[in-house]
């Protein structure tokens, strides 16, 4: 449609606000409360227009264009009254600053004046020349308050982690509460009170922790003002620099922009656009900083003398551990974690091969979703996107706590169940999602497989045979045959009401998407599991989208995948250990170590001191992901960049590099690389990240490089042999008791360093979670009322 | 049951009661419940039962008859006899004296305050006089409780109309053609709201009834819902067959208990009797209605925070549009209507649209029902035809000022309505008229000023009001309001400064013409009407130091006659600061810097001495603290 701002002709979607519009054709709007990820709140009263043959002064945030619709967005009695709602802002913000005249040189003068208890204007405050509230009395040229300004004399909230909340710099947007509510589905903070009284806060005024709150930083990222701010950041100039990285903890791989200020991160934040469109999770927002800083880094390397370890020169330490490895060649294993770039795990893994002739490099996290898969020749089927996530119509999470272990997944499944997706829980799930499910299953542990057989058989029974075509049909209905609903249902801990009940959602069609991941592929025997999670998915037409632990699991099988012969599993490793066929091991990932694991050279690669050091022959300082560039393969199979923001700590240096000076020295060929940039180049010539992940057809389909625009669609589907698994009784012991070998869950760690280790603040929050969190009560009936959420 | 079997069982009904049988009606409004009605009527009913007269005689518990000042009220019916602030101790001679036999017992009359002379009938005193009680005149003879009494008065004839060939298209018409207007502030067609919610095609449709009624001292709505909540539900059921809604919600506050309780005892009622649920009357016509008790807050009457409410959100307006119809209750079509509105209908649907558009002036039809309170004689709720002049409502209806003061202003349209001075009392009461004096309609809160009310003080209470009520949601309301009352707070504390005024108009058309919903757009209209009309009282203030109605403290003294004391001492044992010095029988003076001004001295001062002065405009020396 056509519409007409400021006297120009403009052709429009209608779908756009006229402020979106406006702004999308160079004309820019004064706005507070607007946020382009939010639904319009129009509270601030800025935006205003004249709009021809509507009376008074409509917000142009919240309205819409209409055929032939004249808008002006710019006269003197608009700009009259855009000055007086913001003169009334100010009379409730600390004004001072804001107004004087002196601003302009105000830096000139002051020392370092920032650090005090109050902010009793701009020069105190953390958010000054970052601030939207500054622009705007700029813009707007306001220059003087002539109303009794009022200072609110709250209390500034301190007791939080990562965060401090000062309300007396409030304006109440309300994007604070809104980006919590509607993006973040976790509704921790709200209004309270009313009038003039009226104030953001939770419920009761109890802690952000008590109240639910995730620490995701959504709230902090935007507010306009200085009234939410990062802790450690708080008296700090603004950053000198900012790069783009990607988050180097879980799968989903979210870009961050790093700021940098003297040659150190200040602080994080998730970027624009991209995979995570504006948002990221405590561990990516908050502890950055702390992780790249920790007091935990290896500066130098270090060789053991006489019993202990002795910082040496480069060279010294890598002849000696090439020495040491040479002599051991064909006896030697060699991890390395999932959350180094790909450039080094390529790097690492041919090293394995040619150098240390030991098959190449295992992955450190143990079972991964996607070699489990591959495993069991699951292809043919299309996994799913984070971006086609919010289209789902059903979403089933298989026990997995999706808002804790990848919180950014989970912001795009609450997409979905804000457009009106269903949202069913099996088993495990944390914070916000059990609020929003409308139907939670019981779960006892290890009791996954038997649900899935068990709804598996309810749909067969209730005759849903839209799959009966799909190869294996046969196969797999007669592996049912047997299984009776009830008995499976009561081995796996769930009513059998509610195995129905997700039978009959599943039935019920919508673009259905599975979500699962460590707790699945952690049971002890994994690949059945997975195998009958497969069948489900083929049999309802379901996507699966599996919550890759680590931010690069997806780059390490497909750079593991391009040899023949698979480097041996973490297990077989560690049963390996000790019994003397095993001479020496490299450790580019942690690895916990039995007292007795008779290895006679040790050398780890790491950037943290860790347990396995103690033991160490040689210790060589790897740069954190921050302090090199690199790629990221992502949970959907995005390549995507991470910059280099700092400096590596110390000596440290690249993973890739360290491998390749070995690899040197002990005579292999071919690993005379000078940059992170030429092994990308080998990468891309060897179509190594370009191999269709597991589950995924059409080998020669140039993968999603960078954008995460998708897999490629359909495919060959097929069922899959799966054995069912035997019901166990109650009174069993739970299955998964015996722990997967690397003990570690989420991914609440860098390498060897434990997230909580490294942030006191995140250790509070994870302690302060820990109890009750994991399995929701079962939500039986559909309590949740048609559309009766915000 | 279907529409033959509503008209048996209302032929029963009929045939049961005689007209001529003695039928006590005991008011059992909120009014009256707080002098005691349900008392009086239980001693109706024992003394009735313990003559054994239960066959002869009847009682009845009614909604509010209005006349809230004259509690308890008893009517005895047929003849009309009214008779006002009776005790307990009265019932048995009613009983004997009235009911019984003919005569009148004097002392419950109404005496006339202009002539002195007793009234015997309800219909004769003044306060009823000239009103014309469509929508409120069947609380005086309902039973709320009872649907057989709504039933007797024709009640749900109205349906039964529309369920009996009137197609939707031509319910809207005829309340179109009635002229009806919202009656709970903006003054909307009532016919073209329901149009535009028939004409969206959306699978589900709402009908909320709107009975927040959060303007202080305005009670109309309580009082329908209470008194005669059929009527409302009647309406309801008619404009959901009109615009084609399933399921309806009557969303009322908590406070009203009563209310609460009679709405829903006349839904099940309906509910029994098939008025409500699945084929209505025998209908095609499903249509059921939840209550809703909300927490009751001013800006929860503004619809779409009430539908947020609903929603189980906090109670906080959006910006329209989308207006309800659009985008309503879980963003489907949604119509609201405020209580009275919803009363309407049916009336209008039994006499026609034409009997109805006859009442009131061009732009505003029908009848409208007022709160009159404040310094008036008779206060309580006053249905009267569109047009009436407000010297009418005043004079006639409200008797007057109390204690025969002059009249200074009336506030009309609750907290962010304007104050209408003197000269205009001939303004006709209907929209346009109070619009342009720069009031409104509103819900029909009416409250009476005389000389002694200080209009600065006026508006610096509507603007405390406001500010406490707004939701605090956006900027110019919430900034506004609190600025506004702040000025005018210190104007009366006579802290007020040049340019104060011109500070208030600014923000008044700022807060006016900036905030989101109809609160923050009418909250400055108290500060712009007295500025408008009371300029002077202003300036008095700002200007000489003076309240020109003694009431702001900071601007009076007290002070003792020193000729007309005759020491009698009183003052000085009722000053609680110790004032007020001076020995017995020898005149008194007020020490002025230990002053308080509770003015204690000038209440107690005997009527006849009056030696205590209350004045303004004098300099007042810096007050000690004690
Ligand atoms: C602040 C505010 C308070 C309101 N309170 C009420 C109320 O208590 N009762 C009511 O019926 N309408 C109230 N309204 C008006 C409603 O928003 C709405 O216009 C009305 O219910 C529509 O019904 P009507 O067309 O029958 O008048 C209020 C409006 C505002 C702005
Ligand atoms: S940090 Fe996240 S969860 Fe916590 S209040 Fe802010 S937006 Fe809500
Ligand atoms: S804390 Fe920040 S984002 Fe939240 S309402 Fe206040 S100014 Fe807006
Ligand atoms: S005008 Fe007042 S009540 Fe209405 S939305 Fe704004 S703050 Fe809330
Ligand atoms: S941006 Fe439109 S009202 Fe705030």
């Amino acid at each position: 449609m056509k519409i007409i701002i400021d006297g120009r002709s403009f052709e429009v979607s209608g779908e756009e606000t006229v402020l979106e519009a406006a702004k999308a054709h160079g004309i820019d709007i004064p706005a507070l409360c607007h946020h382009p990820r939010l639904a319009p709140w129009a509270a601030c009263r800025l935006c205003v227009v004249e709009i021809k043959g509507r009376n008074g002064y409509p917000p142009s945030c919240n309205t819409y264009p209409e055929e032939g619709m004249e808008v002006v967005t710019d006269s003197e009695a608009l700009r009259s009254q855009r000055r007086r709602t913001l003169e009334l802002i100010l009379s409730e913000h600390p004004n001072a600053c804001l107004v004087c005249t002196e601003k302009e040189r105000c830096d000139e003068h002051k020392a370092s004046i920032r650090k005090s208890a109050e902010v009793a204007g701009c020069v105190f405050c953390p958010s000054n020349r970052r601030c939207e509230l500054q622009k705007l009395v700029d813009r707007l040229g306001v220059d003087s308050v002539p109303y009794d300004s009022v200072y609110r004399g709250l209390p500034v909230r301190r007791s939080d982690p990562f965060f401090i909340q000062d309300y007396n710099l409030c304006i109440l947007c309300g994007r604070c509460v809104r980006v919590c509510h509607e993006v973040r589905g976790a509704a921790a903070i709200s209004f309270v009170f009313r009038g003039s009284q009226a104030v953001v806060g939770t419920q009761f005024d109890r802690s952000l922790i008590a109240a639910g709150c995730q620490f995701c930083g959504a709230c902090v990222d935007v507010c306009p003002t200085g009234s939410l701010a990062e802790r450690l950041a708080r008296h700090e100039e603004p950053a000198e620099a900012k790069s783009r990285a990607v988050c180097p903890y879980c799968g989903v791989g979210c870009g961050l922009e790093v700021s940098v200020l003297q040659g150190r991160i200040q602080s994080a934040a998730p970027a624009d656009g991209g995979i995570n469109r504006g948002q990221a999770c405590v561990r990516g927002r908050f502890t950055l900083r702390d992780v790249v800083h920790s007091p935990a880094r290896v500066l130098k390397p270090m060789i053991k003398k006489d019993g202990k370890l002795a910082e040496v020169s480069w060279d010294e330490a890598l002849d000696f551990a090439a020495r040491g490895l040479k002599a051991r060649a064909g006896k030697t294993g060699l991890t390395a974690s999932s959350q180094l770039f790909c450039e080094d795990l390529f790097v690492l893994d041919r090293f394995g091969r040619e150098a240390l002739g030991c098959g190449g490099a295992t992955p450190s996290a143990g079972v991964s979703i996607l070699d489990e898969l591959s495993a069991g020749g699951m292809t043919g089927r299309v996994l799913g996107s984070l971006k086609s996530l919010p289209e789902a119509g059903t979403i089933v999470v298989f026990d997995e706590p999706v808002s804790l272990t990848h919180p950014v997944a989970w912001v795009s499944a609450f997409e979905a169940v804000r457009k009106g997706a269903k949202l069913i829980l099996a088993g495990a799930a944390s914070g916000p999602m059990s609020r929003h499910a409308s139907l939670c299953v019981g779960l006892k542990p290890g009791g996954l497989p038997h649900l899935i057989a068990a709804v598996s058989k309810a749909l067969l029974e209730k005759g849903c045979a839209g799959a009966a075509s799909v190869p294996g049909f046969e196969a797999f209905k007669k592996s049912l045959e047997s299984a009776c609903v009830s008995r499976l249902a009561e081995a796996a801990g769930a009513a059998e009401a509610d195995v129905r009940g997700l039978a009959d959602a599943l039935a019920g069609g919508g673009p259905i998407v599975f979500l699962f991941g460590g707790n699945l592929v952690g049971l002890p025997r994994p690949l059945q599991g997975v195998a009958l999670l497969w069948n489900l998915a083929v049999q309802t037409g379901a996507t699966l989208l599996p919550l890759a632990e680590e931010s690069d699991t997806a780059g390490s099988w497909l750079i593991r995948s391009r040899a023949k012969s698979p480097a041996p599993s973490l297990s077989a490793l560690s049963e390996s250990l000790g019994k003397g066929d095993l001479k020496a091991l490299y450790l580019a990932g942690p690895m916990t170590l039995p007292e007795k694991h008779g290895l006679e050279f040790l050398v780890v690669q790491d950037s943290f001191l860790n347990a396995a050091c103690a033991w160490a022959d040689a210790v060589l300082p790897a740069a954190a992901f921050a302090e090199a560039e690199g790629h990221f393969v992502n949970l959907e199979g995005s390549v995507r960049k991470s910059e280099r923001a700092v400096p590596p700590a110390g000596e440290s240096k690249p993973d890739w590099w360290i491998a390749s000076e070995l690899a040197k020295r002990m005579g292999a060929p071919g690993f005379s690389y000078e940059n992170a940039g030429q092994i990308k180049a080998q990468l891309d010539k060897e179509g190594v990240l370009a191999l269709p992940a597991p589950g995924v057809s059409g080998a020669g389909v140039p993968p999603p490089v960078g954008t995460g625009s998708g897999l490629p669609a359909e495919g060959k589907k097929a069922f899959v042999p799966a054995s069912l698994p035997a019901p166990c009784v109650s009174g069993d012991s739970p299955e998964h008791a015996e722990a997967p070998v690397s003990g570690e869950q989420g991914s609440d760690h860098y390498r060897s360093l434990s997230l909580c280790h490294a942030s006191p603040d995140l250790a509070l929050l994870r302690r302060s979670r820990r109890t009750g969190e994991a399995r929701p009560a079962a939500k039986t009936a559909e309590t949740v009322t048609a559309g009766g959420r915000q | 049951m279907d529409s033959q079997g509503l008209d048996k069982l209302r032929a029963e009904i009929a045939g049961s009661r005689s007209k001529d049988m003695p039928c006590i009606t005991v008011c059992g409004g909120t009014g009256c419940h707080a002098y005691g009605c349900l008392k009086v009527a239980q001693a109706f009913r024992d003394e009735v039962r313990k003559r054994g007269l239960e066959d002869k005689v009847s009682v009845r518990q009614t909604g509010c008859h209005g006349f809230c000042e004259r509690g308890p009220i008893v009517v005895l019916q047929p003849k009309g006899i009214f008779y006002q602030r009776l005790q307990l101790a009265d019932v048995c001679e009613v009983v004997d004296k009235t009911v019984l036999g003919d005569e009148l017992i004097e002392r419950l009359l109404y005496s006339d305050e202009a002539t002195g002379k007793k009234i015997a009938a309800e219909h004769d005193v003044p306060f009823y006089k000239k009103q014309k009680r469509l929508i409120l005149g069947g609380n005086g003879f309902i039973d709320p409780t009872d649907l057989a009494d709504y039933l007797a008065l024709d009640g749900y004839k109205a349906l039964q109309k529309v369920l009996s060939g009137m197609s939707p298209e031509a319910v809207i018409a005829e309340v179109s053609a009635s002229g009806l207007r919202g009656r709970g502030g903006a003054g909307f067609p009532t016919g073209r709201k329901w149009e535009i919610c028939r004409s969206i095609a959306c699978g589900l449709k709402y009908v909320v009834c709107n009975a927040d009624e959060g303007d202080p001292g305005a009670y109309m709505d309580r009082s329908l819902l209470e008194g005669n909540p059929h009527s409302v539900l009647e309406g309801m059921i008619i404009g959901a067959y009109a615009i084609g809604a399933r399921s309806g919600f009557v969303y009322v506050r908590n406070e009203y208990p009563l209310a609460v309780e009679n709405v829903t005892k006349a839904v099940e009622a309906c509910r029994k009797q098939g008025l409500l649920g699945k084929g209505i009357l025998g209908s095609k016509l499903d249509f059921d209605v939840k209550i809703f008790k909300g927490a009751g807050a001013f800006v929860s009457g503004e619809e779409t925070s009430l539908m947020a409410s609903i929603e189980g959100r906090r109670a906080s307006p959006r910006q329209k549009p989308p207006f309800p119809a659009q985008s309503g209750l879980w963003g489907k079509t949604t119509n609201i209507n405020n209580v009275e509105t919803w009363a309407n209908v049916p009336w209008i649907v039994r006499n026609g649209a034409p009997a109805y558009a006859a009442i009131g002036t061009g732009d505003s039809k029908g009848t409208k029902i007022f709160a009159l309170v404040g310094k008036i004689n008779n206060t309580g709720l006053v249905e009267v035809p569109m047009g009436m002049k407000l010297r009418e409502i005043i004079y006639d209806i409200g008797g007057g000022l109390k204690g025969g003061k002059k009249f200074k202003a009336v506030q009309t349209g609750g907290p962010s309505g304007g104050c209408i001075p003197a000269e205009m009392l001939d303004l006709p009461i209907d929209y346009a008229s109070l619009a342009q004096a720069g009031s409104m309609m509103g819900s029909g809160g009416m409250i009476v000023m005389d000389e002694e009310t200080c209009m600065v003080d006026v508006a610096k209470y509507f603007l405390h009001f406001t500010q406490e009520e707004s939701c605090g949601k956006c900027v110019p309301c919430r900034i506004g309001t609190r600025q506004m009352a702040e000025i005018l707070t210190r104007i009366t504390r006579g802290e007020g400064s040049e340019g104060d005024i011109e500070k208030l108009s600014a923000i008044a058309k700022t807060v006016k013409a900036g905030s989101l919903c109809g609160l923050g757009q009418t909250a400055p209209n108290p500060v712009l009407t007295t500025l408008r009309y009371f300029r002077h009282e202003y300036d008095a203030h700002l200007k000489e130091g003076r309240c020109p109605a003694l009431v702001c403290k900071a601007f009076v003294t007290f002070g003792i006659d020193q000729v007309k004391c005759i020491g009698c001492g009183l003052c000085l044992k009722a000053c609680p600061v110790k004032a007020v010095t001076g020995q017995l029988k020898k005149p008194h003076a007020i020490e002025q810097a230990a002053c308080i001004k509770c003015g204690a001295c000038f209440e107690v001062c005997p009527p006849k001495v009056r030696a205590v002065t209350k004045e303004t405009g004098k300099t007042v020396p810096e007050r000690v603290q004690p």
